[in-house]
């Protein structure tokens, strides 16, 4: 009975089911691996400092820098879902893991501390190389909206990746999401542009990272959550009842 | 050997010789407008090209405030049916085809084949840029002949001179339909350089749209490189007229012309050297 035992363990190691660290670990090497990914985050850092040093506002977070860390992480989480699509890895995915919510959870998950971590290292490179007339001035509450921007970015740009499912037009998606609206859509013009600017995450980061703007805090705190909650919403939903 | 059968073997042999030509530069640049014409997206991008500009002139047209009859003569009209922000999305947007021709034959793996049927590398490039540049500016026309009357009837009673004879009107025209096809030969070098569907199109609108509105916008100080912009070059071409309120950024007309020359031929030169050099 007992060399039974251990000739036959009740269950082998390898078969057990996948638990949640297993999956993220498993995005973690999908997002990581491509050279792309660190080289790409490693880019925007130094070149949105670099453009930051331009402004002549005494803002320590320039927001039109802040613009190419925001196309950066949506195109991050945008494809960590575009590529499956695109190279077919999507079917192995599903097969190995057919709880889809579950999968998505995982891939959200390392897509938020992924582009957490790269919005939080922006803002600590911008505190370090602020300028003269801004140094010193960065308060918890704007790092915190810095933080949360990148998440709510990167959440975003999954969502336009499980709508388009297609590489060029999930690029160009982000891109006018992301990037093209806050740039065509200004607080300053007429009333329906105000308001609907104002629902951007760019203008709600710019409100509570910069003070700029005629938002309330909450109200730009509840944009950005908003913003992050639909995103996640959406990419579940749709992935969980589409055919692959 | 009779008549007949010499007739028959030279027959013969003018019709392999018929096979077994060079290529023309004709029926490359068949082929390469077969690639385009055969795709849904292209039909559904110029769908939303022309719709989106007339959609742009009757939004600018019918939101005109402080034209009076005393300063309608010192407002250029210009500034209605060739809005910047229409036409810096147009021109972004046939920057992304001109990608996509590239890219996308590498990332669905077209181009070895193409290589293999056609081995002069530049040639190809030379029809593919030809094709791409000419069916850009032929939208670009498209959205200018949407564009005018639509503007021209929203802003009647208020503002003339948007008919087809109107002052400046022709050199918009033409400056428009060039400014599309610029924009995709630039596209057309971003995507021999990135050859990624995804990667190419995000360095499209990053160059041609982000960039040059980070260092452009009022916060930033480097408009200097932002004026040397296609789309910049083209409001510099296509709106200035001597009393405007609204002058464009780069005064001296001869430079832009020549900057807007310059922008396609490096494209295409970098196209068909990149192509050239690279292994596919």
């Amino acid at each position: 009975m007992s060399a039974e035992t251990a000739v036959l363990p009740a269950r082998p190691a390898f078969a057990r089911r996948a638990r949640v660290t297993d999956l993220v670990a498993a995005e973690w090497l999908k997002l990581w691996s491509p050279w792309y990914t660190a080289a790409a985050s490693a880019a925007v850092v130094v070149l949105s400092v670099v453009i930051a040093q331009h402004d002549p506002k005494p803002v320590v977070f320039d927001a039109p820098a802040w613009l190419l860390m925001m196309l950066a992480a949506g195109l991050l989480g945008a494809q960590t879902v575009v590529t499956e699509h695109a190279t077919g890895l999507v079917r192995s995915t599903l097969t190995a893991v057919p709880d889809r919510r579950r999968l998505v959870a995982a891939k959200a998950a390392v897509v938020v501390g992924v582009t957490a971590a790269l919005a939080l290292v922006l803002a600590s490179a911008d505190i370090v190389n602020s300028r003269p007339t801004t140094a010193g001035s960065a308060t918890p509450g704007q790092i915190a909206a810095c933080g949360a921007l990148g998440p709510v970015c990167g959440l975003a740009g999954m969502a336009v990746a499980t709508l388009a499912r297609h590489l060029a037009t999930t690029a160009a998606g982000v891109c006018v999401v992301l990037g093209a609206l806050p740039l065509f859509l200004q607080p300053k013009q007429n009333r329906w542009e105000h308001d609907v600017s104002n629902a951007l995450p760019y203008y709600s980061w710019s409100r509570l990272a910069s003070g700029s703007g005629t938002m309330t805090v909450p109200v730009a705190w509840g944009t950005l959550a908003a913003w992050a909650v639909a995103s996640f919403l959406i990419t579940v939903i749709i992935l969980d009842r589409r055919d692959v | 050997m009779n008549t007949s059968a010499v007739t028959s073997i030279t027959a013969t042999a003018a019709a392999n010789n018929g096979i077994t030509d060079p290529a023309r530069f004709r029926d490359l640049v068949a082929a390469e407008w077969i690639k385009i014409r055969g795709q849904r997206s292209s039909w559904f991008l110029v769908a939303f090209c022309v719709l989106w500009d007339s959609l742009a002139a009757w939004y600018s047209g019918g939101h005109v405030t402080g034209v009076t009859p005393a300063n309608a003569g010192s407002i250029n009209p210009l500034i209605y049916p060739f809005n910047n922000t229409a036409w810096s999305l147009l021109a972004v947007l046939a920057a992304s085809f001109g990608a996509l021709s590239v890219a996308g034959e590498y990332s669905s793996g077209l181009i070895r084949s193409t290589i293999v049927a056609v081995p002069t590398r530049g040639r190809i490039m030379a029809a593919k840029a030809a094709v791409v540049a000419v069916c850009a500016a032929c939208v670009g026309l498209a959205c200018s002949a949407a564009a005018l009357p639509i503007a021209g009837s929203q802003l009647a009673g208020k503002l003339t001179g948007l008919g087809p004879t109107g002052p400046g009107v022709p050199k918009a025209v033409v400056a428009s339909a060039l400014l599309l096809a610029i924009s995709s030969l630039i596209g057309m070098a971003i995507g021999a350089l990135i050859r990624h569907p995804a990667g190419a199109v995000t360095a499209t609108w990053s160059a041609l749209l982000f960039v040059p509105a980070l260092l452009g916008s009022g916060s930033i100080n480097l408009s200097a490189a932002a004026e040397r912009m296609p789309v910049q070059l083209w409001t510099a071409i296509s709106h200035t007229q001597p009393p405007s309120p609204q002058p464009a950024p780069l005064a001296p007309t001869p430079m832009a012309w020549l900057l807007y020359a310059a922008w396609p031929t490096i494209s295409v030169a970098v196209a068909v050297w990149v192509v050239r050099r690279r292994d596919v």
